[in-house]
């Protein structure tokens, strides 16, 4: 076994509690304390499908000593319960998220919201569907390697004939037998978990990394794939499938930073550049370069660089430097 | 005899003798060996135990799950193999490895078996034993009074005085503190908040019980152990029919492991290899791995068995800190790394005082001579793990550098107990009333023995255990196989011995 380097080795948090969701969900929550600076500003992680705050281990270790930093299982995911019935919702991840956010952001405190993949896509809906939680806790928000329509459509998991720009996994919309394949290929959990070890890894790294991931990331990064329950993939697969968030984009109106590997297969760069156009406060685009998908895993520095770049202006804040945010 | 009599007594009224030939202090395995053993071949042994029954470690640890790590077949006297039927089933052990209950039915059962009530005497503690070098005898002293002896024989166990953490704050928790080795029966720890500190053999096996019953379950861990897979599961009745067939498999089969631990730990990583495949399967997620993930040789710490260690640190109510423990305070485990966590009783798994045992503090050989301080320059040291110099008529089972880490410590003090029969016989033969060994053995058995520990993974693995003592020296362990420790102390060597004739 390859030894880990010292940032993907877990740090204990300070306090460790479960919050529960309106529909029954237990969302497993852990906080970690900045030693000294009692009054520091708040960052939320958000991990995406198939994932869990386990995922995080390497921006928590860069920002934990400088800001309070929230991590959560997403339901069904990590130590958080099974989804119940009828959970695999937009809506119900928002739920979770601001139940967290209740438990953990005090009013007024401002925290950094940062959202990787589905976990970026639950910022948004909680945004769309919790306005006032949006404005009373939220000061920021990163939607890091996301999207927020047209998922399947814009994936260059599976080959295509067609090129996008140079270097970059755009390859326009597929179609109807890419559609398919990608459909396909999503919504069962099975053959990945029935390949040899090696061939699963060599598929999630396809999919999820790009080459210049190292053997580490790519190990962890597959553990934490084959980890995920098959009824939670293929639940959130199914609801990633149809999913269209443009309109609860539309509402997210606090600074919102953008932030996308530009060699992400699964959320093509296209995703980012339509949302830092349509953002209410687009506060920046950062682009990656050879990153894939996993950007906290493999691009720590730039995720981390992002979170305590936005608290930190957050907490600056004049009212001429951010676009006065909207209230009701 | 009288029939009222309790089992133990020795005397209607309690009254000790003022007299033995052999005088043995521990009723565990080694005390009630020796009675077994020398009282066949004719001594009048009494056995001393200070708790109110026999047992010895298996009658102290009573936490849940607590059970062998050696395998049952062998994990029993030669000359009394398997537990005779009991409750309507067959005779022989019910599981492959034996949980403590069954070990202490047992070791009541050989008690009874073979006539020992009679040389033992429990609830007498020693708390001092003199050579009397004018009279050529121990002046022990006792809890229930004074005796003399010819031959005393310590029997305390390696694995006897518990070793609680040096932290502040034990008293004032304010909730149950409890060592896995000091268990209250009837203990109920379930639906509290439970924190356990340690993670060697006792924590291992205690968590999986604790991770049913608590509410919540946080576990210190300073270094993670290495585990290799249990398989532990019932034994059928009947295969005790053939319990010297199973004894000779299991010991050839535990004694495979020696070569790797004593003379080639590189070996040691095909065991890895099969402990760590355990570990990714037991615990999908890839964090929690690195925190359980050993940094160091598989072997050079106490190699665990367990199936269910693992399963139960990934359940939801389960919290793994790797960390050690820095204090207690009330309601609260304070870990070094600064982490705290609120808790309403805190379990101990914190092990054994075994390269200092406090026997040692109570033991003066010649001149008044403190057995610890003569220890303390070198280290414990004992000619064949048993006699030391200006200790005369004096027999330590299960003594400096006798300890196996690979097989049975059951064959380890049958070995012992040959060589100090053979002793007993010499002397016999001899007229001799008192037996030392010469300095000049002693030193060169110690040398021997540290030359050939050099080669051992317990001391090239890269870590720290207890194996060691306060100064680094490795005193606890046999660096060679049980074979040889047998063939090494089968007879006396008159030549490595001094002897006061009558």
């Amino acid at each position: 076994m390859t030894a880990l380097p010292a940032d993907f080795r877990p740090l204990t948090p300070t306090r460790r509690f479960t919050v529960t969701s309106p529909d029954g969900a237990r969302i497993a929550v852990q906080v970690h304390e900045p030693d000294r600076d009692s009054d520091a500003p708040t960052a939320v992680l958000v991990h995406g499908w198939t994932l869990s705050a386990t995922f995080w281990v390497r921006v928590v270790h860069r920002i934990a000593g400088l800001v309070r930093t929230v991590v959560y299982d997403q339901r069904g995911h990590g130590r958080s319960s099974p989804v119940p019935d009828g959970g695999f919702t937009p809506a119900a991840l928002a739920d979770d998220l601001a139940a967290v956010l209740a438990a953990t952001v005090p009013d007024g405190g401002a925290a950094v919201v940062a959202g990787h993949s589905m976990g970026a896509m639950a910022v948004v809906a909680f945004a769309g569907r919790h306005a006032d939680g949006l404005h009373r806790q939220v000061g920021t928000v990163l939607l890091a390697s996301t999207g927020v329509e047209q998922l399947l459509g814009r994936m260059a998991v599976v080959p295509s004939l067609r090129r996008g720009p140079a270097g970059t996994p755009d390859a326009g919309t597929a179609g109807p037998v890419r559609l398919a394949v990608t459909r396909q290929a999503l919504r069962d959990a099975r053959p990945l978990h029935r390949m040899p070890l090696p061939l699963a890894r060599a598929t999630l790294v396809h999919t999820t990394m790009s080459r210049t991931a190292t053997p580490q990331e790519r190990a962890y990064a597959a553990d934490l794939v084959l980890a995920c329950p098959p009824r939670t993939y293929e639940g959130f697969a199914r609801m990633l499938a149809d999913l269209d968030l443009a309109a609860d984009l539309a509402r997210l109106d606090v600074p919102a930073r953008v932030l996308v590997g530009t060699a992400d297969r699964l959320t093509p760069p296209w995703h980012a550049r339509r949302m830092a156009a349509s953002l209410p406060h687009p506060a920046g685009l950062v682009q990656v370069a050879g990153a894939g998908h996993l950007t906290p895993l493999t691009a720590p520095d730039a995720v981390a660089a992002a979170v305590l770049d936005l608290a930190r202006r957050d907490r600056e804040a004049r009212p001429d430097q951010w676009v006065p945010r909207t209230h009701g | 005899m009288d029939a009222s009599q309790t089992p133990h007594d020795r005397t209607p009224h309690g009254a000790l003798p003022r007299h033995v030939p052999v005088l043995v202090i521990g009723a565990g395995f080694a005390g009630i060996g020796a009675a077994a053993v020398l009282g066949r071949a004719g001594y009048d042994v009494l056995v001393l135990e200070r708790a109110d029954g026999i047992g010895g470690t298996w009658r102290d640890n009573r936490y849940p799950g607590c059970a062998c790590d050696v395998p049952s077949a062998l994990y029993s006297f030669s000359f009394a193999p398997v537990p005779r039927a009991t409750t309507g089933g067959g005779a022989g052990w019910s599981r492959r490895f034996a949980a403590q209950p069954e070990i202490l039915a047992y070791l009541d059962d050989v008690v009874r078996r073979l006539g020992l009530r009679r040389s033992i005497r429990c609830g007498v503690e020693v708390v001092g034993a003199a050579w009397d070098e004018a009279a050529l005898v121990w002046r022990v002293t006792t809890g229930a009074g004074t005796l003399t002896a010819d031959v005393l024989i310590s029997a305390c166990g390696a694995l006897s005085e518990p070793a609680p953490p040096q932290v502040p704050g034990l008293d004032t928790f304010g909730g149950p503190v409890l060592h896995t080795a000091r268990w209250t029966p009837g203990t109920d720890l379930a639906g509290l908040r439970v924190a356990v500190v340690g993670t060697g053999a006792s924590g291992v096996q205690v968590v999986p019980e604790l991770a049913r019953q608590a509410a919540e379950l946080i576990v210190l861990q300073r270094t993670p152990p290495w585990i290799l897979p249990r398989r532990d599961r019932p034994l059928p009745h009947g295969l005790g029919r053939a319990p010297r067939l199973a004894r000779a498999w299991t010991y050839t089969r535990q004694e495979l492991f020696e070569p790797a631990l004593v003379h080639r730990p590189a070996l040691l990583a095909v065991a890895e290899r099969y402990a760590l495949a355990q570990l990714r399967r037991q615990v999908p997620d890839p964090g929690l791995r690195a925190l359980l993930t050993p940094g160091y040789r598989l072997g050079c710490k106490r190699v665990l068995l367990s199936d269910d260690y693992y399963p139960a640190l990934v359940r939801d109510t389960v919290e793994l800190l790797p960390s050690a423990l820095a204090r207690l305070e009330p309601g609260t485990v304070v870990a070094a790394d600064g982490t705290r966590r609120a808790v309403d009783a805190v379990v101990l798994a914190t092990g054994f005082r075994v390269t200092d045992p406090p026997i040692a503090h109570r033991i003066r050989g010649r001149d008044g001579v403190l057995l610890a301080d003569a220890w303390r320059p070198t280290g414990m040291q004992a000619l064949r793990g048993t006699t030391v110099t200006g200790f005369p008529n004096l027999f330590l089972l299960t003594g400096p550098n006798t300890g196996s880490a690979h097989t049975s410590m059951v064959h380890v003090i049958e070995s012992q107990l040959r060589y100090v029969r053979d002793a007993l016989d010499v002397m016999r033969e001899r007229d001799a009333v008192a037996i030392e060994p010469t300095p000049a053995a002693q030193r060169a058995w110690t040398e021997d023995v540290r030359r050939r520990m050099r080669s051992t993974v317990w001391a090239t693995g890269g870590c720290d255990s207890w194996y060691a003592d306060g100064e680094g020296r490795l005193t606890a362990l046999w660096p060679g196989s049980s074979l040889r420790l047998r063939r090494r102390t089968r007879r006396l060597d008159v030549r490595e011995y001094r002897a006061v004739r009558r």
